[in-house]
């Protein structure tokens, strides 16, 4: 928008043209009388101008028609003079207030950004909406210092991970949402268009105000509202394609055969007979026997059968904004599609959002918000990707003449897709807010506000039975295809309301240079959820998916519903003095349903203070600094995420069957499942935080950083009981652990005449390390253990490969069946605390690292010129444990999969040359020694550190000499792409942040166009 | 006034506001277990969840993967921990028996508590049934536990999680008596059939459970006593045909003295069937075949095993042999679901008895890679119900009269005081009904004569 202002004057400019007889020159000089150097002076209405050198000079040459000059500087406040008939024209200009009373979203409130205290980040909804992708979790990634927002798949509508801060607590580490003031389930049911910014509540201070649901941070997005006076009306619409970054890729098929033959020649002792599964004529003459008989010597490819090239998706938006003195209406309805890379795969979603802000008298003002989403997906019943990766070309999906084929007795992935039925799912949801805010007197503001969301979601389910026919004979069905035996329908039905209701008071007052802002408010909240199921198996025909069409007498059901809810008071003072030393305190005091009545309660303090030391006087001498604050801060946060009734000990309901002579008949039973255990509360973590806000050169600089601490007690674990006691695991307080990390954000944004750019940087870091957790370990690949990180890797320590028989006699080994080429573990303990000559899980793994990503960065460069913007936007991870593991490095997966082309030729062979073998990176072929090859151990452990571009927009805004013509305030044109590469050290064909079988991370290539009138 | 109105509209909307979160909720689909075990359906619920099949494990082949553990069966892709010599308690299948027990135990402790405490009351005739059937549940766990691991954890009531802390094992010759004793008073109160009530334990169950576990000890005269007491209810008898008697769609049969119903409809059923499953019958290929030891060690028909009988022929291993053999193995080039089964490479084209052409051997390892990798499949068990669905319901057999028939003549032989009529009302009955013939028709089956 401030963009097309400044394009509007530049293009008006061009224009109209005055004349004027002699040039202008003079001195610019800062607040302090300091020359300034680098402002634009250009003649209103026109592109020509100039800048001043460095004694803050400038020179501008005769010009017809010039009538007045504006000077620009960034960080400070535009100045218009006119020339008249002067020739000298000098100007102080006069530090902008725009960055510093940049007003910040806070719990209950707003304040001023240079007033906070606490740590909160924010980010315009701009930002958001350039990184062009559909969902908000994803477009925040690297955006926001401590965001640390994963993704492992790019599938349409695709979501992704966000922590606040790190980890906080084993349980559910989700921040805490928070739409225009309300409590929301999930940011991605926002659409990004709506948003005007989003804060990032980090520090417990500036989150405690939320006590009880903060421990993980809370993310308040605030959408937009409409101006007074202002009417516009914007449509904006986009067509992309989205492209896999990367596909592991497999052998050949004749490449399959011997490697096949390798495994199996050395699962079976290396004895005479090399060829055990495929004969070396077939190998050899596998092309013509192809050529002549494709079924029963298939070459499928099917990667490039199942995956489309790309995958279209578009996106059109229309917002409307009018206001006046008494009605002010902001509306937006925005629709976006995206395909899949195969067949039945899709993301579709219709948001539409209405805010209203009403002034019906000098004591009375009311907003009432509507919106509505709902998003329809559509995924294959069965998802091929696993499948895909792993099928060797050596079985047919189709058969030459299109039928479907066997595939690998039944798993054929083509045919489970495309014909095996689907998983497709509607989801509704409504919710509005209405508040009313009454003003008795100047200063003091009550509001009542009450918010309920309701959503419905149907799911439908079908899976339909697909025979295969044998090759040569198309009427003898001669199986079914895996998982697609015969036809059902599961369909399913939820729904949830939730209802929010706030009271809150706010008296803000100044005496002198005390500053007072006082906060009291009272809020409920409940929530209520039931779903519904029904089913009918085994129908004769795939194409009536409704259970009116299903037989009788496979008829299923199911029914579930639970609720909970909150009670909360809670209290803020903020003072200042001056605006130079500020405190804040807080307190929630929380009542959870999830408890029992006698420790249901919580309270939740918070306490901080900011000294801006460049309003002291001494600073006032340190022209380079434009602004400097410390801060400092302490609270205490609470979590109670674990089920909903944990306290209570429930009896669960199921059925057992009988015989009633010769029929069978259900009954229902009934029994106690958990012990639980009555006196378990909330879960704590207490955080503190230094923090450090610095602005220099005149605020083009700005750096931002914070240190802090975290520690959570009494955390709400399954803790292991005797398994004699009969009950499963309850819920008790116990375990402890803590998070340590910090922050930094840099911006320097600065206009050199018409050239203007803007630069941000961020990098942060945390540590989780366990405490005490009662004595429980989680043993897995991973472990959380006293004094481990928070899943940290556990596993043996490797020392290459064996590579000779002495050397596999002489050592120590893992089982009894490692061979030469194996991976080699070191022996590191034994019963008595020393090696005992044996690699056994007991005594010989370790630590091996942590798994969570460590030094998460992202940047942002934003150039314009003329009419041309362009942004580029920048992430990374510094360092991350990753282990290459399952499809990634195994052969003949499921024992009849591909062989992923990384370990051809990378791999211990008997085949090769003894310095070829020295040289091997992975083990040799097995699958009977498998489970030891790629037990967790370091061998596997590689950096996954990456950096990705995230997102290049190129826009191009047409000259207003053109559009004026239709009434048309602005068009732009843009082509954005994202996700466009990284570099790392993943093995190729591996995207950093994919997941193993699951859906491709995606470059997005997309056009757009938005036309405001 | 203006104002004043307004306020007032405040306060109504702050009760409003304030009355939408109630702090007391109780779970919606679930009940409490504070008042629970106070009516008589509530209790019949919670006994019920006894008789969940999840608690009652069984051995038999074919149709629970346990019997992997033994050298009857074999997987093709894998081999066990158990027959690798690796098991330990982080085994899933130990773990799996471990904590369901355990679970079953408590439950069945909560019921008996309850019905202690005199919160419901019951007919008499009732009272004794629910206490019975808890606690020859009961009896039946610990037998579990005692049998697979020895000395354990005992103890009846309802443990809360200081005291289970404190638990040490309990010596397994302890926790023996006192599963007799639990035994002894569920025949005491169980009734001995409910005609055509929800068959749950009866007395029979308890003799012939009880007969198990004491035979397991060498404990013969408790043993002979237990299964005698069973036979001598009169209600039990041999299924006049040994095959069908395992079949899916054979139900409750009266030889059934307790186990598990399974149904389709109903959704309780063996999963997998393909493992079994023969590859033109739609099946893996037979991933789980029987192994060779379990077909060797069949005996012949004139009573004596393979490599003493001169009846056996290894050109043709099924003839001349107990005809429980080929109803649990498949006998080559036998009509077997449809086709003929027969994994000899050469027979590259079998018969479709559906369609009565020739199709494509994938029951052989030269047509078909993965078909039976030792030419052996299951038949026991299987009927056409398994591959309509690939889901089946046969009946999960705890206990059988044959069972208990053979485990009186253990008994007995073991005690020394075996004779031919014992014989022939025992171990000759179980035989002669294999051989479909009666048992006093002693040239038509091997029966057994020796007594030493």
């Amino acid at each position: 928008m401030r963009k097309g202002v400044i394009l509007f004057f530049i293009f008006c400019a061009s224009m109209v043209l005055y004349a004027q007889e002699k040039g202008v020159s003079g001195k610019v000089v800062d607040e302090n009388n300091e020359p300034m150097t680098g402002v634009t002076i250009v003649v209103k209405g026109s592109t020509t101008g100039t800048i001043t050198d460095i004694s803050g000079v400038y020179n501008l040459k005769y010009m017809p028609n010039a009538k007045v000059l504006v000077f620009r500087y960034v960080g400070y406040e535009e100045q218009e003079v006119e020339i008249g008939d002067k020739t000298t024209i000098n100007v102080q200009l006069q530090p902008s207030t725009r960055v510093l009373n940049e007003v910040v979203a806070i719990g209950y409130g707003t304040v001023k950004k240079s007033d906070l205290t606490g740590a909160v980040a924010t980010l315009g909804g701009d930002k958001i909406a350039n990184r062009k992708s559909t969902q908000v979790s994803q477009a925040l990634q690297g955006a926001i210092p401590g965001l640390m927002v994963t993704r492992n798949n790019n599938a349409p509508g695709a979501t992704a991970t966000i922590r606040v801060r790190g980890v906080t607590t084993i349980g559910d580490s989700n921040p805490l949402i928070i739409l225009d003031g309300v409590p929301v389930d999930d940011i991605n049911n926002i659409n990004a268009n709506d948003i005007e910014n989003i804060s990032v509540l980090k520090d417990a201070a500036s989150a405690s105000i939320y006590g009880s649901r903060a421990a993980a941070g809370v993310i308040l997005v605030t959408t937009k509202r409409a101006k007074t006076g202002a009417v516009s009306l914007t449509y904006s619409t986009e067509y992309g394609m989205e492209t896999p970054t990367r596909m592991a890729e497999y052998v050949d098929v004749k490449r399959y055969m011997q490697l096949t033959n390798e495994l199996r020649w050395n699962d079976n002792g290396n004895n005479a007979n090399e060829y055990p599964t495929y004969p070396k004529a077939t190998i050899e003459k596998y092309d013509s026997l192809n050529m002549a008989n494709p079924n029963k010597y298939p070459n499928t490819d099917w990667i490039d059968l199942i995956l489309k090239k790309n995958a279209p998706r578009r996106s059109h938006a229309i917002n409307i904004s009018a206001g006046t003195q008494t009605v002010r209406t902001n509306a937006s309805i925005v629709y976006d599609k995206t395909d899949g890379l195969f067949e039945n795969k899709s993301y579709e979603r219709i948001t539409a959002r209405l805010n209203n802000d009403f002034t019906i008298n000098k004591y009375l003002s009311a907003t009432v918000d509507l919106s509505l989403k709902r998003s329809i997906s559509t995924s294959p019943y069965h998802d091929p990707m696993y499948n895909m990766l792993i099928a060797p070309p050596v079985y047919a999906a189709q058969w030459s003449d299109g039928r479907v084929a066997e595939g690998k007795t039944g798993a054929n992935p083509y045919g489970m897709m495309k014909y095996g039925g689907y998983k497709n799912g509607w989801y509704n949801l409504v919710s509005g807010k209405a508040s009313i805010d009454f003003t008795p007197f100047d200063g003091f503001r009550l509001s009542a506000v009450f918010s309920p969301t309701l959503g419905f979601d149907k799911i439908k389910e079908f899976n339909t039975k697909v025979p295969y026919t044998a090759a040569d004979n198309p009427s003898l069905v001669s199986g079914y295809l895996e998982g697609c035996t015969t036809t059902n329908l599961w369909e399913k039905r939820n729904d949830s309301y939730k209802y929010t209701g706030q009271l809150l008071a706010n008296y803000m007052k100044s005496f002198g240079r005390h500053n007072l802002n006082l906060m009291a408010g009272y809020e409920g909240y409940y929530s209520f959820n039931e779903n519904l199921g029904a089913s009918r198996e085994k129908y004769e025909l795939t194409t009536y998916p409704y259970l009116n069409l299903g037989p009788l007498d496979l008829r299923g059901n199911s029914g579930n519903a639970w609720e909970n809810s909150y009670r909360s008071y809670f209290g803020r003072v903020m003072y200042n003095f001056n605006s130079r030393y500020f405190l804040q305190a807080n307190v929630r005091y929380d009542g959870s349903s999830r408890f029992d009545k006698e420790y249901r309660w919580g309270s939740f303090p918070s306490f901080s203070g900011a000294w801006v030391i460049s309003e002291e006087s001494f600073m006032k001498e340190v022209p380079v600094i434009s602004f400097l604050k410390l801060r400092a801060s302490w609270g205490t946060l609470g979590n109670e995420r674990i089920g909903n009734y944990p306290y209570q000990s429930t009896i669960a309901f199921g059925n057992t069957l009988f015989y009633q002579g010769a029929n069978t008949v259900a009954a229902q039973t009934a029994a106690q499942i958990q012990y639980a255990i009555r006196d378990i509360s909330w879960e704590t973590t207490q955080s503190t935080d230094f923090g450090l806000d610095l602005n220099m050169f005149k605020n083009r600089l700005r750096l931002s950083g914070d240190y802090y601490l975290k520690n959570t007690k009494d955390m709400l674990l399954a803790l292991e009981i005797p398994d004699y006691i009969g009950f499963d695991n309850p819920d008790q307080n116990t375990g402890k652990m803590n998070t340590k990390g910090w922050e930094l954000e840099v911006n320097w944004n600065d206009q050199l005449g018409d050239f203007g750019y803007s630069v941000s940087a961020n990098v942060s870091d945390f540590q989780s390390k366990m405490g005490d957790l009662g004595g429980t370990e989680f043993i897995g690949d991973q472990i959380k253990k006293k004094g481990s990180e928070f899943n940290e890797w556990y596993g043996y320590r490797s020392n290459g490969l064996f590579q000779t028989a002495e050397d596999l006699a002489a050592s120590p080994k893992l089982g009894v069946n490692q061979k030469v080429g194996d991976v080699k573990y070191m022996d590191l303990s034994g019963p008595d605390g020393i090696p005992d000559g044996k690699i056994s899980p007991e005594y010989d793994r370790e630590l091996l690292g942590g798994s969570l990503p460590r030094f998460l960065y992202g940047a942002n460069i934003k150039l314009d010129y003329k009419n041309f913007d362009l942004g580029i936007a920048l992430q990374g991870v510094g360092k991350v444990n990753v282990r290459k593991a399952g499809l990634m490095i195994t052969p003949l997966a499921a024992n009849w999969g591909n062989v992923p082309k990384i370990l051809d030729g990378h791999s211990w062979s008997k085949y090769n040359s003894e310095a070829q073998n020295l040289a091997a990176e992975y083990p040799r072929f097995t699958y009977t020694n498998a489970g030891v090859n790629y037990a967790m151990s370091d061998f596997w452990l590689i950096n996954g550190g990456y950096l990705r571009l995230k997102n290049i927009t190129l826009g191009y805004t047409l000259p207003q000499a053109l559009t004026k013509k239709a009434n048309i305030q602005r068009i732009r044109l843009y082509a954005s792409g994202s996700d466009l590469f990284t570099i790392d050290q993943f093995p190729k064909g591996w995207d950093p942040e994919v997941s193993e079988s699951g859906y491709p991370i995606t470059s997005t290539f997309l056009v757009g166009l938005s036309v405001s009138f | 006034m203006k104002l004043k109105y307004i306020s007032k509209i405040l306060v109504a909307g702050i009760i409003g506001l304030y009355s939408c979160s109630e702090l007391d909720l109780y779970p919606l689909a679930e009940g409490s277990s504070e008042n629970w075990y106070s009516t008589e359906s509530e209790v019949e619920m919670a006994l019920n969840d006894l008789y969940r099949i999840d608690f009652w494990p069984n051995y038999q082949i074919p149709y629970q993967d346990y019997d992997l553990w033994t050298d009857d069966m074999m997987s093709r892709s894998a081999t066990t921990a158990f027959t690798n010599g690796t098991l330990n308690g982080q085994d899933g299948t130990v773990n799996d028996w471990w904590t369901k027990t355990y679970k079953c135990i408590a439950r069945a402790n909560t019921v008996l508590l309850n019905l202690e405490k005199g919160k419901v009351q019951l007919p008499q005739a009732k009272m004794n049934q629910f206490e019975g059937e808890a606690r020859f549940v009961r009896a039946a766990q610990y037998a579990k536990l005692i049998t697979y691991w020895g000395d354990v954890v005992y103890y009846t009531g309802v443990l809360d999680l200081e005291q289970s802390f404190t638990l040490a094992k309990t010596d397994k010759k302890v926790i023996l008596k006192a599963i007799y004793a639990d035994y002894d008073s569920a025949a005491l109160k169980l009734p001995t059939t409910y005609g055509n009530q929800s068959l749950r334990a009866t007395k029979g169950a308890a003799y012939a459970m009880k007969a198990r576990i004491a035979l397991f000890f060498g404990d013969w005269a408790i043993a002979r006593d237990a299964a005698k007491a069973c036979m001598d209810l009169g209600v039990y008898s041999l299924a006049s045909d040994y095959a069908s008697l395992f079949y899916s769609k054979t139900k409750n049969p009266s030889e059934l003295i307790f186990g598990q119903a399974r149904s389709t409809t109903l959704t309780v059923v063996i999963p997998d069937t393909k493992n079994y499953l023969t590859r033109l019958a739609g099946g893996w290929g037979a991933s789980m075949a029987p192994s060779w030891y379990l077909f060797c060690s069949y005996l012949c028909t004139d009573g004596l095993p393979i490599d003493e009988s001169p009846l056996f022929n290894p050109r043709e291993p099924f003839k001349n042999r107990d005809p429980r053999c080929t109803a649990t193995i498949v006998e080559f080039g036998t009509p077997w679901l449809g086709f003929s089964y027969q994994p000899h490479p050469d027979s590259l084209k079998v018969k479709n008895y559906k369609t009565g052409l020739m199709v494509t051997n994938n029951d052989n390892r030269a047509n078909a890679q993965f078909a039976s990798f030792n030419g052996l499949a299951f038949k026991k068990g299987i009927d056409e119900e398994w591959v309509d669905d690939y889901k089946a319901e046969n009946t999960n057999f705890v206990m059988r009269y044959a069972d208990v028939l053979l485990m009186y003549a253990e008994a007995k032989t073991e005690l020394g005081e075996i004779d031919q009529t014992m014989l022939d009302a025992s171990l000759n009955k179980v035989r002669a009904r294999a051989y479909k013939v009666a048992v006093t028709a002693k040239t038509s089956y091997p029966a057994v004569t020796s007594t030493d």
